[in-house]
């Protein structure tokens, strides 16, 4: 039987991957798999990529061939390769190109419009008999040639996509009102600043110089690995005038800090569009709450107009993985502006990554975390979790307590501040996030420990304040509650713990740790409190996973206080 | 016999048309001359004669091409076939009309190659005695067996041949999955639908996308045949004991288990491995050859059966599959399939090669150099290829969530403490774990597996053997112990815990000291160490038919009972010939020659078979009338009966009141029994 012992990798029957860390073709075949697959769970020893349809035709957007695959899973497998998974491969990289979206000539009316072309006689049926698909064209003009109008042109991408065939589109990009981008040499704070080799990759990789093979898609970095930078890059390269949207008005002054801090741009050039400011300029930052916002349920979207308030050349969707419905209609819209998709993840709680790729574009650029964790662009994380008893005299108020409330009276356990208390000494030179979910509990810590707390309610003024001050080192230890899931930039915490948490989504714990990620020269310390043998560490045991699934490395420490309380 | 052994016993008007076929200037065949032949000098003349490879060649070159036709064809059918049936054959196989095969085996009859069978017994079997066989087969061994195909356009590998995993892997993957998942069973012994349609979802990554139901019957069929499964109280179980047997077995063991279980399902399975292991630079084989091959020898050994039983009838209906029964060495992995412009293909595989080598097979289906890989997501990865104590010891501690090249186990609270429910220690747990994985064991699953484990185990049973002894007498037992040193523990005063393995010991010490043990445990139970379990399936082993190497016994005809096919004054001779060349018989139903139904298909015992009430009836009566025995497959009648196949003697066959049924010896319940025929699920005859 077929079996290389020395080959990192298993190719299931399902067309799942398996990559064995250590071995000597790890780094070949992490770096072949990287261009067609997901990769879906990345622990200690064995990482676990996914290939998928969109997987496979973002590899074929970049120019991957089904035979190179086919050939290279064959070199590396271990086993012989599932026949079912080789055919697969060729099936659904064959689909790709075989419809393409040009630019066609202007109708009588002047408008201009668009020309689906595939060269295929049975996709041209289908697309014929498929009303969700012929409904967003205009008409056959001939066989295998469909004009289509060019509002249409998202949403026939969209819907050629659920058919099973991937849209190329070919059919350009508007340049948009001109603006000179010009990066810095050093930072307005003096420190020196260039790209970094994978960050310049990933622009030129999506720029693709200009044509029309480049210009729109997503570009997959880790937390902390300088999303934003490729993002202001992206600016310089394409020089034209930017919108952005981000996830929180925190997160757009970070933006707005950060083009300021890198580029040439001045003030006057880059404006705020939020709840406070409505500032329309050459590189304009906004929310996508601001966007979607709407007084009433069935009142129209106020500020969708911004999408067309300006000659946009280039559109940025920072954390694409969060990109709310409303958004992606209008995205449909705007099909002929360069668009940029930024994120850590492709992996949307929806579902709808389909969408990213239809109206975003495919993956251009992606880096495992792991790789810049070798090479020092973001920090090592260890993550731990101490379990902590309850107190005697908490056990019954647990035991008697509704379900409901177990989880709080575990997450308030107050013997967690003697473990905050012994963390705070064993990491006295760190910069310390103490996070938490109980507005009583992290008063609890603040008055303990003298930490500043940061909560919903802290003015944004108050709030940038004690950024600051954290960031020059004259407050070393913050108490955070779930304001510090999103965006708030802290680049020198390098320990962050968790008092309590709800344990929600695999975003929120990704984000959490991602305040953590950024680069201090040392490890970054991600402890998680929680009360033994109760429901939160239930909770726990899936947050376990979810880590350890990222390839964090997971420890657990049990605690006892030094006498029972 | 040898071929002097055979001279000898011909009968002298036979020897002496040898001589005169055979030596140049002979004496004439006459009565008076005969009288006067030394008889053993001139066996052992004819013996140095067509012992001599030289002249056998010779005698064979002057032949035409039709003649080694049939004697390829009569040797490939073991050297014995009806008449009726061989000449169908050679014409479909070869063209040509029955007649023109019929003069040319007369021809061969006139050469002593090929002979008939007695006239007492019609109908006309064609022959070649067994020691000529042997001379014959060595000239035509190119021709007898398989040759690889030339196919000049390639030969593609058929999509439908896809992956298969090491047996053991599979079989054992699926045990677990029967242990963790209650499979429920229909009193037919028939899985329910859902269960049935969740392990095909469940094993489709592993078994392939296309036939995965066949490949799931495969299995259930083999865990059943080897009495891994049972079926209790409404639920499909794996059967502990046989398991652990089982998995005790050495690869070469368990690679013999497969092939008598593959046996008893087509005994010519042995005999079809070796032939296409046969086929030089391990080429493709054109299907079409196999086919041939393969009815040839099945009817061969069907005829065989007849001519030495002197059974030479069988009723007209339909037992026979022509097809050879690839489907089971498919579906194992061992044979795969090419497609090419001139037609199917098969070949052995690679897993084919090692199995009926039997050298590497260890490596093959439970390599110990292989480990599986314990992740801090609680996520097991278990690869083919891990040795299957370990794989079945993997799914008691964790949960069985997918299955493929590497199979997914999962570690949660409820298996870690479903194992410990089922005698693991947590310490052992732990070890498990730690020794099994590649990696070892990381510290958050090891400190989680302790939470999880808890208290449990602090209070223990053991199994262990309890030997008591009347009052006054635990004194000479205590000294027994202790001067045979036998590690014991005692229990009370009279009362001693040792080890199973002991008993032996302690049983022929008592005897040895005059003292008069009970020899029986009173409470039955099985030895902790599965080395010394060899039960069931060891007993089915070594009553196995013969494995892959040894040599199949020659076809072995009685010698006197030959008819020369040439002499007119012989018996059956030519006037048999006459009878049989001419197809005469198609017009009388029961005359000489009418050995089989026109319907090569009438041949022997095959598959079992769901027949009408009619022509079931007709079966039965025709076994009555032959002394055959039946194989029924029949629904349980009750009392201490099963059902299920059942060897039956039948005696008479009843019809009344709008109903019929035959009686008959179930020999499995040793009790005469009356079976309805429409009960009947399947019938064939028995050989």
């Amino acid at each position: 039987m077929f079996f290389k012992a020395e080959n990192p990798l298993i190719v299931q029957g399902d067309g799942t991957l398996l990559l064995e860390v250590e071995t000597s073709r790890y780094e070949e075949a992490r770096d072949f798999l990287a261009r067609f697959a997901e990769l879906e769970k990345s622990p200690a020893h064995m990482h676990t990529y996914r290939i998928t349809s969109l997987s496979l035709w973002n590899a074929a957007a970049a120019g991957l061939g089904a035979m190179d695959i086919v050939a290279g899973l064959t070199d590396l497998t271990k086993y012989e390769l599932p026949p079912n998974v080789g055919d697969d491969i060729k099936e659904k990289i064959g689909r790709f190109g075989k419809v393409v979206l040009l630019r066609g000539e202007d109708d009588d009316d002047g408008n201009q419009t668009l020309l689906l072309q595939t060269t295929q006689d049975s996709v041209a049926r289908q697309i014929a008999a498929t009303p969700k698909v012929y409904k967003q064209t205009s008409g056959a003009m001939k066989e295998g040639l469909f004009r289509v109008p060019l509002a249409n042109r998202g949403t026939i991408k969209q819907a050629l996509l659920k058919l099973g065939y991937p849209v190329d589109d070919r059919a350009g990009f508007v340049e948009g009102a001109a603006l000179d981008v010009q990066m810095r040499q050093e930072c307005l704070t003096g420190r020196p600043f260039h790209l970094r080799r994978y960050q310049r990759l990933a622009v030129e990789t999506w720029h693709k110089n200009g044509t029309w093979e480049g210009g729109h898609g997503v570009v997959v970095l880790p937390c902390g690995a300088g999303k934003t930078i490729v993002g202001i890059a992206t600016m310089a390269s394409t020089s034209c005038q930017t919108l952005i949207l981000a996830t929180g008005v925190t997160a757009v002054r970070q933006w707005i800090d950060e083009i300021l801090d890198k580029t040439e741009l001045t003030p006057e050039e880059v404006g705020e569009y939020s709840g406070a400011h409505k500032q329309i300029r050459p590189v304009t930052v906004t929310t996508y709450q601001m966007l979607t916002h709407r007084p009433s349920r069935d009142a129209q979207f106020t500020h969708l107009g911004l999408f067309t308030a300006n000659d946009w050349g280039l559109i940025i969707y920072d954390e694409v993985h969060l990109l709310p419905a409303p958004v992606f209609r209008v995205t449909a819209d705007i099909q002929a502006r360069r668009r940029l998709g930024l994120t850590a993840t492709l992996v949307r709680e929806d579902g709808r990554e389909a969408d990213v790729f239809s109206l975003i574009g495919p993956k251009r650029y992606d880096v495992p975390w792991r790789e810049l964790e070798r090479k020092g662009f973001v920090a090592e994380a260890l993550c731990t979790e101490v379990r902590i008893p309850l107190p005697g005299a908490l056990l019954v108020k647990y035991q008697m307590a509704e379900k409901r409330l177990k989880g709080r009276i575990a997450a308030e356990n107050p013997l967690k501040m003697g473990v905050v208390a012994e963390l705070l000494e064993r990491h006295k030179d760190d910069k310390i996030l103490v996070i938490g979910m109980y507005l009583d509990q992290l008063a609890i810590a603040t008055r303990l420990f003298g930490a500043p707390l940061i909560t919903g309610k802290t003015k944004n003024d108050e709030r940038d304040r004690l950024y600051e001050a954290f960031r020059q080192g004259e407050i070393n230890v913050l108490t955070v509650s779930k304001v510090a899931n999103f965006s708030i930039n802290l680049p020198d915490a390098n320990v962050a713990i968790q008092i309590s948490g709800t344990f929600g989504s695999r975003q929120e714990e990704a984000q959490r740790l991602g305040r953590i990620l950024r680069p201090s020269g040392g490890k970054a310390f991600f402890y998680s409190l929680v009360t033994r043998n109760s429901r939160e560490q239930e909770f726990a045991h899936n947050r376990q996973l979810f880590l350890t699934e990222q390839g964090y490395s997971y420890s657990i420490e049990e605690w006892d206080p030094p006498d029972e309380v | 016999m040898d071929l002097a052994g055979f001279f000898r016993s011909l009968p002298a008007e036979i020897l002496v048309q040898y001589r005169d076929r055979y030596e140049a200037e002979g004496e004439t065949a006459g009565k008076d001359a005969l009288a006067s032949v030394d008889l053993v000098a001139l066996a052992d003349r004819m013996t140095g004669l067509l012992g001599d490879r030289h002249f056998v060649r010779g005698v064979l070159k002057s032949m035409d091409r039709s003649h080694h036709v049939a004697l390829v064809a009569l040797l490939q059918c073991r050297g014995v076939a009806g008449g009726t049936w061989l000449l169908q054959e050679l014409t479909q196989a070869h063209g040509m009309s029955e007649d023109v095969w019929a003069e040319v085996l007369h021809r061969l009859g006139a050469d002593l190659l090929v002979f008939g069978n007695s006239r007492q017994s019609p109908p006309l079997f064609y022959i070649i005695p067994a020691p000529i066989a042997r001379e014959l087969s060595h000239h035509f061994r190119k021709r007898i067996g398989l040759t690889a195909s030339k196919e000049e356009g390639g030969i593609r590998l058929s999509k439908d041949t896809n992956y298969r995993h090491p047996v053991g892997f599979s079989l054992v993957s699926l045990l677990t999955y029967i242990r963790q998942n209650r499979i429920r069973v229909t009193r037919k012994n028939e899985i329910f639908k859902k269960s049935y349609e969740d392990m095909l979802t469940f094993f489709g990554a592993l078994w392939g996308e296309s036939g995965e139901e066949k490949v799931l019957q495969w299995h259930l069929d083999m865990l059943s045949e080897l009495g891994l499964t049972q079926q209790r109280g409404g639920f499909l179980e794996a059967d502990d004991l046989a398991l652990r047997e089982f998995l005790s077995m050495g690869p070469r063991q368990r690679r013999d288990l497969y092939l008598m279980s593959f046996l008893s399902r087509e005994p010519l399975l042995g005999w079809m491995l070796d032939a296409v292991s046969d086929v030089p630079d391990d080429g493709w084989v054109p299907l079409t050859r196999l086919r041939t091959l393969y009815r040839r020898r099945y009817m061969g050994n069907v005829f065989h059966r007849r001519y030495v039983r002197k059974t030479y009838y069988l009723p007209p209906s339909g037992f026979y599959d022509p097809n050879p029964p690839l489907e089971i060495l498919q579906l194992a992995g061992l044979l795969e399939s090419g497609l090419a412009t001139g037609g199917s293909h098969v070949r052995l595989s690679e897993a084919g090669k090692v199995f009926v080598a039997g050298e590497g097979f260890e490596r093959l289906e439970s390599n110990e150099s292989i480990k599986f890989l314990l992740q801090p997501t609680f996520d097991v990865l278990a690869p083919v290829g891990l040795p299957l104590q370990l794989l079945w010891k993997l799914g008691e501690v964790a949960e069985l969530r997918k299955a493929d090249r590497a199979s997914t186990y999962t570690l949660t609270r409820e298996s870690v403490r479903g194992a410990l429910d089922e005698g693991w220690r947590a310490a052992d747990v732990e070890a498990f774990l730690a020794e099994g994985s590649a990696v070892g064991l990381p510290q958050n699953v090891e400190s989680t597996v302790r939470d999880w484990v808890g208290q449990h185990g602090e209070f223990e049973f053991h199994d262990a053997l309890v030997v008591t002894a009347k009052e006054g007498r635990e004194k000479a037992l205590l000294k027994l112990l202790k001067a045979k040193k036998i590690s014991f523990e005692a229990l009370g005063a009279r009362a001693f815990a040792i080890p199973r393995e002991e008993r032996e010991q302690l049983l022929d010490a008592l005897r040895g000291k005059g003292l008069e043990p009970a020899p029986k445990v009173r409470t039955h139970d099985l030895s902790d160490d599965p080395s010394r379990s060899e039960g069931a399936l060891h007993v089915l082993l070594a009553e196995s038919n013969p494995v892959l190497g040894e040599e199949e016994e020659d076809a072995v005809f009685p010698a006197r009972s030959l008819v020369s096919l040439a002499a007119p004054a012989a018996e059956g001779g030519t006037e048999v010939m006459r009878a049989r060349g001419s197809r005469s018989g198609r017009t009388g139903a029961n005359r000489i020659g009418a050995d089989l139904s026109v319907k090569p298909a009438a041949a022997g015992a095959g598959d079992l078979l769901r027949l009408s009430p009619g022509k079931t009836m007709s079966v039965i009566k025709a076994a009555i009338r032959l002394g055959l025995d039946l194989e029924v497959l029949y629904p349980s009648t009750g009392k201490d009966d099963p059902g299920g196949l059942a060897r039956v003697t039948p005696k008479k066959v009843r019809e009344e009141g709008g109903g019929s049924w035959f009686e008959g010896l179930n020999q499995r319940m040793e009790a005469d029994m009356r079976f309805h025929i429409k009960r009947i699920q399947g019938i064939r005859l028995a050989n």
